[in-house]
């Protein structure tokens, strides 16, 4: 059996699901008037596309993630999980895993990256003098520093995704898995942040490590790349964040995600179940009655 | 129906924590024939089929599949089958063919009366068309083996009748049939041999003449009857376990 066989039906059935679904269109809807309120109020459209990205960052901080758990979290559970099935196919865990995650994946970046196009397109047309320069170099306003912007902020929601369908991989039950996904959505927007925080009013982290600390939060790691990449390259401003610790720890969140959907992280959790039941009923036998 | 097993249970064992579900089962299933389990509820039906197809591990034991090979060796309908929303029968049975052989949905869908139900949607299909749109999909592939776990359950009696006669053609076709089932008559009509299952072990075995000679019982829900009665006392003889 090919180690990968079966990924493409298994994604596009994933693809078919998030076109079929209505409420995924008013998502992508809702989050085109959301950018659209959000520039209005802060003016970024008419200053170019970095500033449109800079406007539209923070609620990115919190709307893909958002996103991410409204796909990802049932992805397993309930009608769509047929797994049980699926094993009597020649389909493995990982096909499964990549297969799922990829067709949901393509859904995130179409409903996130459809309304920031828009609001790209929106730019060209409404924004500042720069804004058709088609340029990287320092300095200058570029669609291309937009293109990147978007591009980041999907692979935030890749990352953010992949954990939210490995959370509900592992409770399995349907209210669990709300809980779950939710409990993600905390530990991605609040969660890293306030522990780096913590860390360095504690004293554990010390200050020139602050941006290795955040770079590991995928939050911080999108939020820093945006800056580093996108509005440090247009502002002559960086070094905010250590890039390749940022890259490899989207990177690594989604990897470690991906082989807990896959059922390494499944094993795992039941070998430490098994031994916390074990040990617990050592307890108890040496616990006087 | 050949004396080849096409599958072969050696001490199967299976705890939940401190419950033990299933306890040191043996058997073996011959090949193109009915096999029915039967057995009260909790007896274990569901978690030795579970184990069967690679959905949960067993504790100890082996079960070993030994009939022809095959892309999808074991074709399989859960006792609650779910299907994806949003998709039609055909579209459902189509996806998991591309999984297989890559074959059309209406062969599938004709065989078990389901034609006229291929463009309907999933969730407006009934139980019972549910029920027989689950074993169309457990025959995807042509799998030697097709396990049906509780193939009746919710549906009316002349659906349930369908069930176990498509269950009856596939043996004859040469797919041995592995079911589940509460209704005694049905299995009494249809399988060729039975499992009995009672607080997790397999105290009964043989085609329903010889348990009811064995049990001198006239129908097979007397056998079941006896059989449980049996294990509970030696249950209690034998402490809880």
């Amino acid at each position: 059996m090919s180690r990968l066989r079966g990924v493409g039906p298994i994604a596009w059935r994933e693809i078919s699901t998030v076109v079929r679904t209505r409420g995924y269109l008013l998502l992508s809807f809702g989050l085109l008037v959301v950018f659209l309120g959000v520039l209005r109020g802060g003016g970024g459209i008419r200053g170019g596309y970095v500033p449109t990205a800079v406007d539209l960052l923070l609620p990115l901080e919190l709307l893909v993630p958002l996103v991410a758990v409204a796909l990802g979290y049932r992805a397993f559970s309930g009608d769509n999980d047929d797994r049980s099935v699926l094993r009597t196919y020649p389909v493995s865990d990982r096909s499964l895993a990549v297969g799922v995650f990829a067709g949901r994946f393509v859904g995130l970046a179409a409903i996130v990256g459809t309304p920031l196009a828009v609001v790209g397109l929106a730019v060209s047309r409404i924004g500042g003098p720069s804004s058709s320069v088609f340029a990287t170099h320092q300095g200058v306003d570029s669609p291309v520093l937009f293109v990147r912007f978007i591009a980041l902020t999907i692979c935030f929601g890749a990352a953010v995704l992949a954990m939210t369908m490995a959370a509900s991989v592992l409770v399995r039950t349907g209210r669990a898995t709300l809980a779950a996904a939710l409990a993600v959505l905390v530990v991605v927007v609040a969660g890293g942040d306030l522990l780096a925080l913590i860390g360095l009013t504690a004293g554990v982290i010390e200050d020139d490590l602050l941006g290795t600390a955040l770079a590991v939060s995928p939050n911080a790691a999108y939020r820093g790349l945006v800056l580093e990449s996108v509005v440090g390259v247009a502002t002559d401003q960086g070094g905010t964040i250590d890039v390749p610790v940022a890259v490899a720890g989207l990177a690594g969140w989604t990897a470690v995600s991906l082989a807990v959907i896959a059922g390494l992280g499944r094993r795992t959790v039941s070998k430490i179940r098994s031994r916390f039941r074990i040990g617990f009923e050592r307890l108890k036998d040496t616990v006087p009655r | 129906m050949t004396d080849d097993p096409v599958l072969r249970f050696d001490g199967v064992s299976k705890s939940f924590g401190t419950v033990r579900a299933l306890s040191e089962v043996s058997a073996a299933i011959p090949s193109g024939s009915v096999v029915a389990v039967i057995g009260p509820n909790g007896s274990g039906k569901t978690t030795l089929i579970r184990i069967l197809v690679g959905d949960l591990a067993a504790t100890s034991g082996a079960v070993s599949y030994e009939g022809p090979d095959a892309d999808r060796p074991i074709g399989y309908l859960p006792q609650d089958p779910t299907f994806r929303p949003g998709f039609t029968a055909a579209e459902t049975l189509s996806f998991y063919s591309s999984l297989v052989d890559g074959s059309g949905p209406e062969p599938l869908l004709d065989r078990v009366g389901l034609g006229a139900a291929a463009d309907r949607n999933v969730e407006a299909l009934s139980g019972g068309m549910r029920q027989l749109l689950g074993i169309a999909q457990a025959t995807v592939g042509d799998p030697p083996l097709v396990v049906l776990d509780e193939p009746a359950s919710g549906l009316d009696p002349n659906m349930s009748a369908n069930v176990f006669e498509t269950a009856a053609e596939m043996a004859g076709a040469g797919t041995t049939v592995l079911l589940s089932s509460h209704d005694m008559t049905l299995v009494e009509e249809t399988a060729d041999s039975v499992l009995v299952l009672a607080r997790g072990t397999v105290p009964a075995a043989g085609t329903v003449e010889e348990l009811r000679a064995a049990f001198d019982a006239d129908s097979l829900r007397g056998v079941l009857n006896a059989v449980v009665e049996d294990t509970e006392q030696v249950a209690v003889v034998g402490g809880d376990r």
